[in-house]
């Protein structure tokens, strides 16, 4: 049995250019989705909170939509279905997409969440300093509501970094996509799966890392 | 830190080797699949004609081969389960046992010789490039340079194109269905895959055409695990007896009609 | 449209079953993981805690879809066999755990030391307080967190279809059989299974988390 645990990692060695080229697409797709899901998530968020009915439901429907229904089919449907109504964009472009909506969904609950934590105290306070309306949810409310927010947006991050390995699954090279390609031309998986399993890893540590230093700073400015 | 979780990952690996009744890396997959009385076998489920779909049954050229194979070997010709696999995870399948062999439209080449063992050939293929029937400027594959070509990977015509055409940008998508999508939608100018496949969509798709000469035409064989060929060896006595017979030319011409030639070994 | 009806059997008999089968079978293992290991940790034990977070850490630290490949084609390079659709129950199994055993810890965490201190002070041992005071209350709390985690499993099962199981979207692919106009019905309607799924779940855990404030 001993002699069956057999693990070369020369093929990851050969494989390393191409994984490192992986790891930048999935980089770039973190951060595109990173910002695209913010995006998102505050608009989102001001359109579930809005006087109109009309948005406050076609902001639920959204976001109930999206948070119920899997990452990866949209993704497939992205890329595969739209086409019948002409939009034909590039697999990462597709995939990238799927990825904002879907934690975009996610981040305008979280946000949403954070909205109603700021304590009223606040919004009064800035009414009595003359902000109106826009002015006041942009430079008082938002700040406070994302830094509320800020640990469950940071696992919304962390979940959007794992969720890039989804776009494999339509083609798109990130790190996962390349060792894929590779093992479809060998045989050995192991190694490629314990090594990417490795950058993920090393990458969220990092990730959680930086966030409790930011949550901890942030923590000076609470009221 | 770190350390302690990988250690603990291994304990628990070994631990379950050893615990764990012996994974059926048997050394002779032929008399496991007498003593189960059925064959799993790894076939395709989207290359008409050979291994496809009708409803939800596998039907083909292969799937009958197999069926009767199964006669001779259990004595039932539906002795048979039948996994669906695709170029990108077949040898993935046969090497972690989830099949007994694979009767797949799998190309024998010298690099694939090195780590699966094969029967005799009972197909031959080479691989070709299939375009939109309106396009009128691809002829062949060198026409292909710095173009975009949706490929299967693992599939000889993956491999096949980077040889001949390295300046063609490739598209890998699993599934010819993914692949045909991508065509069709204009995302890639090309697929290249067996004639055999290409020959078989058009007869369903009379939109697409296959252009160009075939390259690489190499023969087609079941694929058993390295040091294990049993099966393979059986299957190759059957594969001698149905050309014997004439039963492999009357497949054939079932199936490929006129094509036969191009394809039988 | 014929085509479309021809592949809608499979998909809401066989895809659909696979899809529960493997999510339920996932979440069981996942709330008798996530438990144990939620029970274990509140025995204070070092060692015990330091293999507990490990676990949970690495589970959560890489993308379920690595580990489902993993299972499923690496393991067996290690001399452990095992087919597609196990692979799939046991990564989500696992992967569920550790989500569980945070949802469990986090309710136990949110029961006021107070509790617990009052007990000791009744002279009860610390077994004793953790069934008797700690643990009612805390279980009210995981209930939500536990179906947010359900639709979760079911959402994540939809990776089993990239090891070749056949549950709703794996069998969307197959049974697209290189017809090109069928996928935006039949994506469709599996995003609909989904939903039908999975929102009436969130909505009971929207209400219940409302309701315990």
């Amino acid at each position: 049995m001993l002699a069956a645990a057999r693990l070369d990692f020369s093929i990851v060695r050969e494989a390393a250019p191409a994984l490192a080229h992986g790891a930048l697409v999935t980089a770039e797709i973190t951060a595109a989705g990173l910002a695209g899901s913010l995006l998102v998530g505050i608009g989102g968020a001001a359109l579930r909170t809005s006087k109109s009915r009309a948005a406050r439901t076609a902001a639920a429907a959204f976001t109930e939509f999206f948070r119920n229904t899997p990452p990866l089919v949209h993704i497939f449907f992205a890329y595969f279905a739209l086409p019948a109504i002409g939009i034909n964009v590039p697999g990462i472009v597709a995939a990238t997409t799927a990825l904002i909506l879907y934690q975009g969904a996610i981040a305008i609950e979280i946000i949403r969440a954070g909205l109603e934590a700021v304590p009223a105290g606040q919004l009064e306070a800035a009414d009595a300093l003359g902000l109106g309306g826009l002015d006041r949810f942009r430079s008082v409310v938002v700040p406070q509501a994302l830094r509320i927010s800020l640990p469950a947006l940071g696992n919304n991050l962390i979940s959007l970094f794992k969720n890039t390995s989804l776009v494999s699954a339509i083609g798109v090279l990130d790190i996962t996509g390349v060792a894929q390609d590779v093992i479809a031309q060998r045989l050995s998986s192991a190694e490629l799966y314990l090594t990417i399993g490795a950058f993920y890893l090393l990458s969220v540590f990092a990730f959680s890392a930086v966030l409790r230093f930011v949550e901890s700073r942030l923590a000076r400015y609470a009221t | 830190m770190l350390l302690r979780p990988r250690i603990r990952l291994l304990w628990t690996a070994l631990a379950v080797c050893l615990l764990a009744p012996q994974a059926a890396r048997a050394d002779d997959s032929l008399a496991a699949i007498k003593a189960r009385g059925k064959i799993v076998v790894g076939v395709k489920a989207d290359y008409p004609p050979f291994g496809f779909l009708d409803g939800d049954k596998n039907v083909g050229l292969e799937i009958d081969l197999l069926h009767l194979i199964a006669k001779d070997l259990l004595g039932k010709a539906d002795a048979i389960e039948f996994v669906p696999v695709v170029s990108a995870n077949r040898f993935q399948y046969l090497n972690t046992n989830k099949v007994d062999f694979l009767f797949s439209t799998v190309t024998v080449t010298d690099q694939r010789k090195e780590v699966v063992d094969f029967s005799a050939p009972y197909m031959k293929s080479g691989w070709q490039v299939l375009i939109k029937r309106s396009n009128a400027t691809i002829h062949d594959a060198p026409d292909l340079a710095g173009k975009t070509v949706v490929v299967l990977p693992g599939s000889t015509g993956e491999s096949g194109l980077e040889r001949v055409v390295p300046s063609a940008t490739l598209l890998k998508l699993p599934q010819t269905s993914e692949a045909l999508q991508a065509l069709q939608s204009g995302r890639a100018d090309a697929f290249v895959q067996d004639s055999a496949l290409l020959y078989g969509l058009v007869q369903q798709y009379p939109q697409y055409k296959v252009v160009g000469k075939t390259y690489d035409d190499l023969p087609i064989a079941a694929a058993c695990r390295k040091g294990d060929s049993t099966p393979c060896d059986y299957i190759s006595k059957e594969i001698a007896k149905f050309t014997k017979s004439g039963v492999l030319k009357s497949e054939y011409r079932k199936w490929v009609y006129g094509a036969a030639e191009r394809f039988m070994p | 449209m014929n085509a479309y009806l021809h592949a809608l059997p499979a998909l809401l008999g066989r895809g659909l079953l696979a899809t529960v089968t493997i999510s339920v079978a996932s979440m069981l293992i996942a709330l008798v993981g996530g438990f144990g290991i939620g029970l274990l940790r509140a025995l204070r034990n070092p060692l015990v805690d330091a293999a507990a977070i490990a676990y949970v850490e690495i589970l959560r630290g890489i993308p379920l879809l690595v580990l489902m490949f993993f299972v499923c084609f690496g393991l067996p390079q290690l001399g452990i066999g095992i087919d597609a659709a196990p692979a799939a129950i046991v990564a989500l199994g696992l992967w569920g755990a550790a989500n569980g055993a945070e949802i469990v810890r986090g309710a136990l965490v949110s029961i006021p030391r107070g509790q617990s201190e009052a007990g000791v002070a009744l002279g009860l041992g610390r077994i004793a307080v953790l069934r008797s005071i700690v643990l009612p209350q805390a279980l009210r709390r995981t209930v939500a967190p536990f179906m947010s985690l359900f639709t979760a499993i079911v959402e994540s099962s939809s990776l089993a279809a990239l090891i070749g199981v056949k549950e709703i979207l794996e069998t969307v692919r197959v049974d697209i059989e290189n017809d090109a106009t069928l996928w935006t019905p039949l994506l469709l309607t599996a995003l609909a299974l989904y939903f039908a799924i999975n929102f009436p779940v969130s909505l009971a855990s929207q209400r219940l988390e409302r309701k315990l404030g």
